[in-house]
C-alpha cells in the first residue's frame, strides 16, 4: 500500500508543479532542460521507492503511475473540462496573420520561434505567409499557411 | 451549416485566462514554499533548530524532520556528581518509539529499554560537560513528543514533526 500512496502523491505533486510552471514551446527546451529532467527523475525515484529496491515495489510504483496517467487520459476524454485542467488547451498565437503579442509574452514565444516552425513545417519564408499559429498542448507550434 | 471543429474555436479563452490566474497564484505559493524551506520549515534552518534547556542540561534538535531522513539530537550534560562513574540519558515517549537509532556518540555502556522509554548509560569521563549525540531516522509520520532526562535532572520536553 505504501508504494501506491507514494506513487500517487508523486504523480499529483509532479502534475501540479508542471502545470503551475506553465506551457513552454518545444523550441524553448534546451539541453539544460533535459539534464534538469533527469535530475527531477532521480529525485522522484528516491521518494517513490525509499530504501526498498525490490522488483515488486518498482513494479507497483510503475503500475500505479501508468494507471494514473491512463486514468487522467480517460477522464480528459470523457470530460473535456477535466482534460483541460490536466493538459491545458491549445493557444492561438497568430490569428489571421496578426501576431497576438500579449499571449506570446505570456508563454514566452517569440516571432522567431513561430517563423522557425513555419520554415520547418511548411518551408515558409516570412510571417506574412502565416495565417494561424497555435501553441499546442504538446509544446509544438503548428502553422496554418495563408 | 457545418459544425466541424475549427482552429477559430480555440479563441474561447475563458479557460486560458483562468489557467493563467491559477498559475500566478501557484507560482507565488511555490516561491513561498521554497522560502519556508530555506527558513527551515521542512528541515534544517532557523525555524527548525531548537535548543531546549532545563537547568544544566540542554538538548538541541531539529523541530521539523522527514520520514526516514537523517536526524540528530544533541544532549549536553553537566559533569557527573562526585563519586559517580556514569551518566544516564533517558529518551521517552513517542520520540523513543518512532525512531530508528543509527548511531550514538560516544557509545553507551549499556542500553535498557522499558515500555516506551530507552535509557542509555554512558561512562563518565573526567569532570567536564559531556556532549552526547544521537543519530537516528524518524520512522513514524506526524507529530512526536517525548522527554529527554539526564540522570536525576528535570526532563527536557522534545517535540518534533515528521513529514512524509
Amino acid at each position: 500500500m505504501d508504494a501506491v500512496i507514494r506513487a500517487t502523491a508523486m504523480f499529483v505533486i509532479i502534475m501540479v508543479l508542471f502545470r503551475v510552471g506553465g506551457k513552454r514551446s518545444l523550441s524553448q527546451v534546451t539541453t539544460f532542460d533535459f539534464v534538469l529532467l533527469l535530475v527531477v527523475g532521480e529525485s522522484t525515484q528516491q521518494a517513490l521507492l525509499g530504501d526498498d529496491f525490490s522488483v515488486a515495489t518498482a513494479a507497483i510504483a510503475i503500475a500505479t503511475l501508468l494507471t494514473l496517467d491512463r486514468a487522467a487520459d480517460l477522464l480528459g476524454y470523457r470530460f473535456p473540462s477535466i482534460g483541460r485542467i490536466f493538459e491545458s488547451t491549445p493557444l492561438i498565437l497568430v490569428d489571421d496573420g496578426n501576431l497576438l503579442h500579449d499571449r506570446m509574452k505570456r508563454v514566452q514565444v517569440t516571432d522567431h520561434d513561430i517563423l522557425a516552425a513555419a520554415r520547418e513545417l511548411h518551408g515558409l519564408e516570412s510571417l506574412d505567409q502565416v495565417k494561424f499559429a497555435v501553441l499546442e498542448q504538446s509544446g509544438g507550434i503548428s502553422i496554418i499557411p495563408r | 451549416m457545418s459544425t466541424s471543429p475549427s482552429v477559430r474555436d480555440l479563441h474561447a479563452q475563458g479557460f486560458q485566462q483562468r489557467e493563467w490566474a491559477v498559475q500566478i497564484v501557484g507560482r507565488i505559493l511555490v516561491i513561498l514554499l521554497l522560502l519556508a524551506a530555506v527558513l527551515g520549515l521542512f528541515g534544517t534552518g532557523p525555524l527548525s533548530h531548537v535548543r531546549a534547556e532545563q537547568g544544566a542540561v540542554s538538548v538541541e534538535y531539529e523541530r521539523f524532520v522527514r520520514h526516514t531522513g537523517h536526524a540528530q539530537l544533541e544532549v549536553r550534560t553537566p559533569p557527573p556528581a562526585p563519586g559517580t562513574s556514569s551518566v544516564s540519558v533517558e529518551i521517552s515517549g513517542g520520540l523513543a518509539a518512532g525512531i530508528r537509532m543509527e548511531d550514538i556518540q560516544p557509545q553507551p555502556a549499556t542500553v535498557r529499554r522499558s515500555g516506551t522509554s530507552t535509557e542509555f548509560v554512558f561512562a563518565a569521563v573526567g569532570d567536564t560537560d559531556a556532549l552526547i549525540t544521537f543519530y537516528y531516522r524518524p520512522m513514524d509520520i506526524g507529530p512526536q513528543s517525548g522527554t529527554v532526562t539526564v540522570a536525576d535532572a528535570a526532563a527536557v520536553d522534545v517535540w518534533q514533526l515528521t513529514y512524509p
